[in-house]
């Protein structure tokens, strides 16, 4: 690419040829992720027609093994579990997206004032993620819905609460670190405001990062909020919530379609999600994005 | 020369990328005396590095090595794993050249002296303590005794050149390679390990193989040095011959390009222009011949052979343009 | 009164629970337009930090920056006022001084957009202006940092100051990460502009051999303080500082005579704990009493001359320390415990 002296990478000791194949396995990862993630989200549009039957009818079909008429067969109350997995999808997934950009919102606001101003803003903001921190995820998540009320909505909120931490240390570090580096000094010296340099230099370099953090974290809010539900805390029946389809779906191990079907599709869903965060960081790197044209120096 | 305690012949290197292999050295040959100090010059991309590691088995997975390298009547690279490793640290020492990461950051001094002897030498604990005081005496760090149960951290960069020059030498094997030892130390620093390596090699015939791009250190402690250029050699020769009257242009280049300390200041730099080419993108026939002033026709499409030319020279370059007529 | 002057400045850093390190001890410079003054010294004699604080990135703990005839306001919460940035600086780390989501473009045209310099449609000319004064191409501006190597890094980050208008620029190791031949391509191009532009360059570096190509005038630095200033070419052919001509005495010359080149016995003390009197004394082949007890301040000792030793009197003679050596018995035990390996 330019003549730089002779790569690190024939270095003694390095045997993982990163960069090079690295990028070439990416590719089919990246486009299978993209692929299952926009397969989901059309669901989660087109599911009105999509759907086969109402999701939340219930018929005397109690149990039926998955077959021609029931693909996935059907539920304790003899609704039709495709129908309801497919439903989720309007659930899980905009909740989801909307968890991450409420979590970001919160946290990398709190953590960019911290990182920007330092001395005892910085202090109080961490020592509030700490607070958070000291507790195990699931067991804060699901005090905070007990205690609001066993609801989608607490359960939401409850998922907030504990996800914005991690973006406020990011994002504090992240401004905190990038606003020493030489190229933030250079504007400075220009005669940049500090706001200028944050806007032009520092936020599109934490950008980056973030939004791949977040973008992973995608598939962690579905999970969380799956499990919430799972455990009776967030959706309430007869709401057709993957987590709390799982959840019942173990109370009848016997009929396996009832918990399986709604546990792949949470596991295609936060694959989806992943792979679409690796893709979406080498996309914003410019080093690694095909977006820019490698010309010959 | 007679019996040459190194001699490599032919020796060619490709290493793995994603594109396929690439030739790193192209067909490299020279011979390293006992007790003289073998200079190995060239600028970054000229593949030195990777020809000393050759030597020592330390190419990544996949390499693919020809030619030959006699040392001490074997061939270096037809020994299997276990020969090798009786070679390294007890037959060849290596210095590399970033004394910052070369030590082991979690052993102490003495920890890693002793580590090499008594694996090569089989000697107890106490034997290998009172060898290892001895060593650091040798490249004279301070309080020798007290450095012993000190860690690398503790030390400045041309300390720790030093211990890394000892800890090569620990065995006193016949052969030190030094890729670059003193690139990364201030000027007063560096001059100090170069006196040190002087003496070494003095009191003890040891051959030394120096790989550095600076020609005034290859000046002052080589012997007789070659210049790689993309994987080749270009010239070689005794260095006082080479430096004082080079007669390859790349070589004469470089030695335009210093800033030489006894010219008149306000002349410009002179560099050679364009850049040395990586490994993937070298031109066809000889491979300088882009950037060559005396280039003629042939010079792009043929690869110059390396022949004797006066003496102990080697030359490699049909043209020599540069020959002091006799 | 100079365009760039720094009087007995001194950088202070303070650390948790240890004594803090003054990284520079009273460093005094001046600089004139059109004149290139290099600044040198090894790993730990506080070039850097020196550097920094004559740009305003660090505010001296003592002491003053003067720049324009007023005194320079380091860099705070607010931005810099436009006369302030005809002082500008290019960084040591060509791969970290650029934005590595901006196109060159962009960041070159940063000066002119933030000091009202050129008009929206009078930009892209001008960046195109200064790229080809740097040596690249104009089709440089469409791209991205990593294209480039750092020899061309370096000329973007030339650029990027220079877009500013500078009267003064301060170059922090510009040629350290660079390979020979980018070396010499940006040397000769530093020399030309300062010409060209009449800019002033202070230019810090550990590489003694490359200043003396393109500096008037050289400052050498220790631990902290400036030891010696001189015009080049005196400086070279006689150093009055014992630390310079040891430093002099230890370039490796590419002339195949062979000669092993003079090392300093000792290594750089611990900035935070110097020695007491002159700092240079431990490993100085001609102290004596006074050296150990007082500091030299820095006399002038001829005409643009200046050394901070005892050897040396304000006003001359101009002597190579050799010329002066008492042998004392203090020099000679000095001496003697040199083991010159």
């Amino acid at each position: 690419m330019s003549a730089q002296p002779l790569p690190l990478r024939w270095r003694i000791g390095l045997r993982r040829r990163a960069g090079t194949l690295g990028s070439a396995w990416r590719q089919p990862l990246a486009i299978a992720g993209m692929t299952l993630a926009a397969a989901w989200i059309l669901v989660a549009i087109f599911v009105p027609w999509i759907a086969p039957y109402d999701p939340l009818a219930q018929t005397s079909r109690l149990f039926a093994e998955p077959s021609a008429a029931h693909i996935f067969g059907t539920d304790e109350l003899g609704r039709d579990v495709l129908s309801r997995v497919l439903w989720g999808s309007r659930l899980s997934l905009p909740l989801a997206f909307f968890l991450v950009a409420a979590a970001l919102a919160v946290g990398g606001l709190l953590g960019g004032i911290a990182g920007y101003f330092g001395g005892w803003v910085d202090e109080v903001v961490m020592r509030a993620t700490d607070l958070v921190f000291a507790f195990p995820t699931i067991i804060l998540a699901m005090a905070v819905t007990a205690a609001l009320g066993p609801s989608l909505r607490n359960a939401v909120l409850a998922v907030v609460v504990v996800f914005w931490p991690s973006y406020a240390r990011v994002v504090r570090g992240l401004v905190m670190s990038l606003g020493q580096s030489d190229y933030v000094n250079a504007a400075r010296l220009l005669g940049a405001s500090s706001r200028r340099a944050l806007v032009v230099d520092v936020l599109p370099n934490v950008a980056g990062p973030v939004l791949v953090l977040a973008t992973l974290d995608l598939g962690n809010a579905v999970l969380l909020l799956a499990g919430l539900s799972f455990l009776g805390l967030g959706a309430q029946p007869p709401t057709p919530e993957w987590g709390s389809m799982v959840n019942t779906g173990t109370q009848y191990f016997q009929r396996w379609w009832m918990g399986t079907f709604p546990g792949f599709a949470i596991l295609s869903a936060v694959l989806a999600f992943n792979f679409l965060g690796d893709s979406l960081r080498d996309a914003l790197d410019p080093r690694t994005s095909w977006a820019v044209k490698e010309q010959p120096r | 020369m007679s019996s040459p305690l190194l001699s490599v012949r032919g020796l060619r290197v490709k290493l793995p990328t994603a594109a396929g292999l690439v030739t790193v050295v192209d067909g490299i040959e020279y011979d390293v005396a006992p007790g003289e100090v073998f200079g190995i010059a060239g600028e970054s991309g000229s593949g030195k590095t990777i020809s000393v590691l050759t030597l020592l088995d330390l190419l990544p997975d996949g390499a693919v090595v020809e030619g030959r390298a006699m040392f001490d009547g074997e061939d270096l690279l037809r020994l299997g794993p276990r020969a090798m490793r009786d070679v390294r640290g007890l037959r060849i020492g290596m210095v590399f050249q970033d004394p910052m990461t070369s030590l082991h950051p979690m052993l102490t001094i003495g920890r890693q002296l002793t580590e090499h002897v008594r694996f090569h030498l089989g000697v107890g604990t106490a034997a290998a303590n009172a060898r290892a005081v001895e060593l650091l005496e040798e490249v004279r760090i301070p309080d020798a005794a007290g450095a012993l149960t000190a860690y690398p951290h503790q030390f400045s960069g041309g300390m720790r050149q030093r211990i890394a020059i000892a800890i090569a030498l620990a065995c006193n094997p016949g052969l030190l390679i030094a890729d670059e030892p003193t690139t990364a130390l201030d000027v007063t620093v560096q001059a100090g390990i170069l006196r040190l390596l002087d003496r070494l090699r003095r009191q003890s015939s040891l051959s030394v193989i120096l790989i550095t791009h600076d020609l005034g250190v290859m000046s002052s402690v080589a012997d007789r040095l070659t210049v790689m250029y993309a994987g080749r050699v270009v010239e070689s020769g005794p260095t006082a011959e080479v430096i004082g009257g080079p007669r390859h242009p790349y070589t004469a280049g470089l030695l335009a390009a210093l800033p030489h300390p006894e010219a008149a200041e306000d002349t410009p730099l002179v560099s050679i222009r364009g850049a040395p080419p990586s490994p993937q993108t070298r031109p066809a026939g000889c491979s300088f011949h882009p950037r060559c002033a005396y280039a003629i026709a042939s010079c792009a499409t043929d690869v110059p052979d390396l022949v004797g030319v006066d003496g102990d020279r080697r030359l490699a370059c049909p043209v020599d343009p540069l020959r002091v007529p006799a | 009164m100079s365009l760039l002057e720094l009087r007995e400045v001194e950088v202070e850093y303070t650390r948790v629970g240890r004594p803090p390190v003054r990284a520079v001890a009273g460093a005094s410079l001046g600089l004139e337009a059109g004149q290139v003054v290099g600044l040198v010294g090894e790993t730990g004699c506080g070039k850097s930090t020196l550097a920094r604080a004559a740009v305003g990135l660090v505010a001296p703990t003592a002491g003053s920056v003067w720049f324009e005839g007023r005194q320079l306001r380091p860099l705070g919460r607010r931005a810099r006022s436009r006369a302030d940035a005809r002082l500008q600086m290019v960084f040591q780390n060509p791969f970290s001084s650029l934005n590595p989501r901006r196109r060159v473009g962009d960041q070159i045209a940063d000066a002119m957009a933030i000091l009202g310099l050129a008009s929206a449609a009078r930009r892209r000319e001008r960046v195109a202006d200064l790229l080809e004064r740097v040596g690249l191409p104009a089709a440089a501006a469409q791209r991205f940092p990593h294209q480039y190597s750092g020899g061309q890094r370096q000329r973007i980050a030339i650029a990027r100051a220079l877009a500013a208008e500078p009267s003064v620029l301060v170059l922090d190791e510009p040629l350290s990460s660079l390979d020979a031949s980018a070396q010499a391509q940006v040397a000769n191009l530093l020399k030309a502009l300062a010409r060209e532009l009449n800019v002033g360059l202070l230019l810090i570096s550990h590489d003694l051999a490359i200043v003396r190509h393109i500096a008037d005038v050289v400052a050498v630095m220790y631990l902290g303080l400036v030891v010696e200033t001189a015009p080049t070419r005196r400086l070279w052919s006689a150093p009055l500082h014992p630390y310079t001509e040891a430093l002099i005495e230890a370039i490796p010359r590419a002339d195949g005579k062979g000669w092993l080149p003079e090392s300093l016995p000792g290594e750089v003390p611990d900035p935070a704990r110097p020695p007491a009197g002159c700092r240079f004394h431990p490993r100085c082949p001609y102290a004596f009493e006074r050296c150990l007890s007082e500091s030299p301040p820095l006399i002038p000792v001829a005409a643009l001359r200046s050394a901070a030793c005892w050897l040396h009197e304000a006003g001359g003679p101009e002597r190579a320390p050799a010329a002066f050596a008492r042998r004392t018995r203090l020099a000679s035990a000095v001496g003697d415990q040199v083991d010159r390996i």
